[in-house]
């Protein structure tokens, strides 16, 4: 296996409306990305994109569709969907196509378009739930989210103050983050006054929907040290998914993630996390999902994130920083482009060029997560300088 | 990164949306569908319309599945009988809705729950809402029992059974 | 698998009906909402790539073949050429093609008082009045065949 690197990154920004078609926040997103690289379309030799549900859009094949923004055209050219997974799964499904030989450039884009959805864009997802045995009785996707936090609450004897914490970090840390949609200073008592949306989930627990596109380019190890002297390799890379029986697991802890995460590890030869990852972008559509998720990776153990959190460990000067992009509740939720943010934030804290998010601590090695479907999925790269 | 001072994109505001100060197109479409029950769901319903709950056995792994499959996705076999099980159950995780599906606010918040089914293999259970209790009262582990439709009202329906309420103990 | 009790046969196998509404306000992206414009004001606009030269139409943000930012809008003569023709609901719709241009625009023919639709004939396009134009493909109420010079 070919080792392949990380050589450039671009994205738009995150807003809840954008003029831009898909097509054209694709393009944004990758010329970015190509210019970083210096590299031309010309000589780039696949491409892979991910976008989630069809439905939004409202366009039919929306990868095809897309195809030409993404600089697909007359290319290979893949899409690839795991829900809220998608963004940090394509760069995976980049990764082994310059890891085999197969490509050596790959330009990997995240692209969501959820705004021309009405009345709202989580209108979509009714077809989620099951036809018969679910949506009769009325459902909306909240529902799945709230039932899931407020079983980790009982479960771990997690308070909503301890949860709150996170809103409260990121939305911070993202004042500090050019693309950001809902960067804003504010605090525990605000989270925990605002309307209950599906109790325990509350409006300022949840990210936005949002317009956006980002990407990256991969190279192959020789490529690689030719355009850049600062590479960043992908050393680890991890995903599974659970079933679609989800009231039938237990909601408290994401196997599905920590087998990811392990499959990453294994290839990363890291064999105690807690220590060996210095940041981590966790997929945080949800401000419980840090902690939910931070503890499936082995970040902290079962119900210990909250503590982590509230001493102070995870922020941008503590000894495991994490999101300190601003996550998906400062930055945004364009749903496969937010993964895809969280892989782009990886690569520019590695190369010390996070601006004023740059974590205090010297990094090395970072990790990007993310989520999704019906709490079915969980994808992880692992990057190293 | 931070040699870009601003990234690309051309936000739209609420007012300029609400007003069509751009060029839109707006489209609706119905889309209609008849999903095929399948056969472990079509007994399932069938059982609803009877007032009994149904499940499917696996005697490899050896769990009761509510609700029913045909496959055991574990052991990935076909599973082998059907099971009844109770229409009680306990309380898995529950949360209070106070929204409806196009983000509006509800007249009144819906209580909805993962009910772990008795007689099914534990961890097992199905969504449902609850009734005849306030939200404030409800808790993980909370016993529940189903309350159903009058026979002749029951069509074959996960709404056969109209909600769960908290079993007096 | 078998059926329970009460279940006979399979023709007692149920399905479930159900809809899906959905409802869309599709923006006209950057591009779009230039052609729009040109469009309102009786204009057919493309756009060009400075790197390769070639004009679009509709026009793009991005040249695709160059995947760089197009350096401008142009203007487009309204007179093109029909590339290929179908009957549809009562109408002929054409693919019009523009001298010079990469691509071209999908609307319908008026028909000839004498002969017949060919490919290849040339055709202009007939805008409506100043007024009644809304800013999409409908300001343009079709296309008509040239007589010939």
């Amino acid at each position: 296996m070919r080792r392949v690197a990380v050589v450039g990154a671009g994205m738009t920004l995150f807003r809840h409306r954008m003029l831009e078609t898909g097509k054209e926040m694709a393009f944004e997103a990758s010329r970015m990305a190509l210019d970083q690289a210096g590299l031309d379309i010309k000589d780039v030799d696949s491409v892979v994109l991910g976008s989630a549900p069809d439905a939004f859009d409202g366009v039919h094949m929306k990868g095809e569709y897309l195809l030409d923004g993404a600089g697909g055209t007359r290319k290979p050219y893949t899409r690839v969907f795991v829900g809220g997974g998608t963004g940090v799964f394509v760069p995976i499904a980049a990764w082994w196509q310059v890891a085999s030989g197969v490509a050596d450039i790959v330009l990997v884009v995240g692209e969501e378009k959820m705004s021309p959805l009405l009345p709202h864009p989580q209108y979509a997802f009714w077809s989620i739930f099951d036809p018969i045995l679910e949506r009769p009785l009325g459902v909306t996707l909240l529902w799945i989210f709230s039932l899931e936090m407020r079983r980790y609450m009982h479960v771990y004897n997690v308070s909503e103050e301890d949860i709150a914490l996170v809103a409260v970090k990121n939305k911070r840390n993202a004042l500090d983050h050019p693309a950001a949609q809902l960067a804003a200073n504010i605090t525990v008592d605000d989270v925990l006054k605002s309307e209950p949306i599906c109790w325990p989930v509350k409006r300022l627990d949840v990210s936005p929907t949002s317009d956006g596109a980002a990407a990256v380019v991969l190279a192959s190890e020789d490529i690689a040290r030719r355009i850049t002297d600062d590479p960043v390799w992908i050393t680890g890379v991890g995903w599974n998914v659970d079933s679609t029986y989800w009231t039938n697991r237990d909601l408290c802890y994401p196997e599905y993630l920590e087998k990811a995460a392990n499959m990453a590890y294994r290839m990363a030869h890291i064999s105690d996390p807690k220590k060996e990852i210095d940041f981590a972008e966790v997929y945080d559509p949800f401000d419980y999902k840090e902690l939910h998720h931070m503890e499936g990776l082995q970040l902290a153990r079962r119900g210990e994130a909250p503590k982590l959190t509230r001493e102070g460990v995870t922020q941008r000067d503590g000894d495991l920083p994490i999101n300190p992009s601003g996550g998906l509740l400062g930055v945004g939720n364009p749903i496969a482009a937010a993964g895809m943010m969280k892989i782009a934030e990886v690569f520019w804290q590695l190369r010390g060029e996070a601006g004023k998010r740059q974590v205090k601590k010297p990094v090395r090695r970072g990790l990007a997560q993310a989520w999704g479907d019906l709490m079915q999925v969980g994808t992880v790269v692992i990057m190293e300088r | 990164m931070e040699s870009k001072k601003t990234l690309p994109g051309t936000p739209i505001t609420g007012t300029e949306w609400e007003n069509d100060v751009y060029s839109f197109r707006k489209h609706s479409v119905q889309l209609r569908y008849a999903w095929d029950a399948g056969s472990a769901v079509s007994g399932f319903l069938e059982g609803l319309k009877e007032g009994r709950i149904l499940g499917r056995r696996c005697n490899r792994c050896m769990r009761v599945l509510v609700p029913p499959r045909a496959f055991c996705e574990r052991c990935f076999r076909s599973t082998d009988e059907w099971v009844e099980v109770k229409d009680t159950g306990k309380i898995n995780t529950y949360s209070v809705s106070y929204v409806n599906n196009d983000a509006s606010r509800r007249d009144k918040p819906l209580i909805v729950a993962v009910i772990e089914i008795d007689g099914a293999s534990p961890g097992m259970g199905f969504l449902h809402v609850l009734g005849e209790v306030e939200p404030s009262k409800v808790h993980v582990d909370m016993k529940v029992k189903a309350v159903w439709k009058p026979r002749d009202e029951r069509v074959g329906a996960i709404t056969d059974i109209k909600y769960f309420k908290p079993l007096e103990v | 698998m078998s059926l329970p009790d009460g279940l006979r046969n399979t023709s007692q196998a149920k399905n479930w009906v159900d809809s899906l509404p959905l409802s869309y306000k599709y923006s006209a992206g950057v591009s779009g909402q230039r052609f729009a414009e040109g469009l309102k004001q009786g204009k057919i606009l493309g756009s060009k790539c400075s790197k390769c030269g070639e004009t679009f139409l509709p026009p793009s943000l991005y040249c695709p073949n160059c995947f760089v930012y197009s350096s401008e809008y142009v203007e487009i003569p309204p007179y093109g050429e029909i590339y290929s023709f179908a009957e549809a609901d009562g109408k002929a719709i054409a693919l019009i093609r523009f001298q010079g241009v990469t691509g071209g625009l999908i609307h319908v023919v008026k028909r000839p008082s004498a002969g017949k639709l060919k490919i290849g004939l040339r055709v202009s396009a007939v805008f409506r009045p100043a007024e009644q134009r809304k800013g999409d493909l409908t300001d343009i109420e079709f296309f008509e065949i040239r007589p010939h010079t």
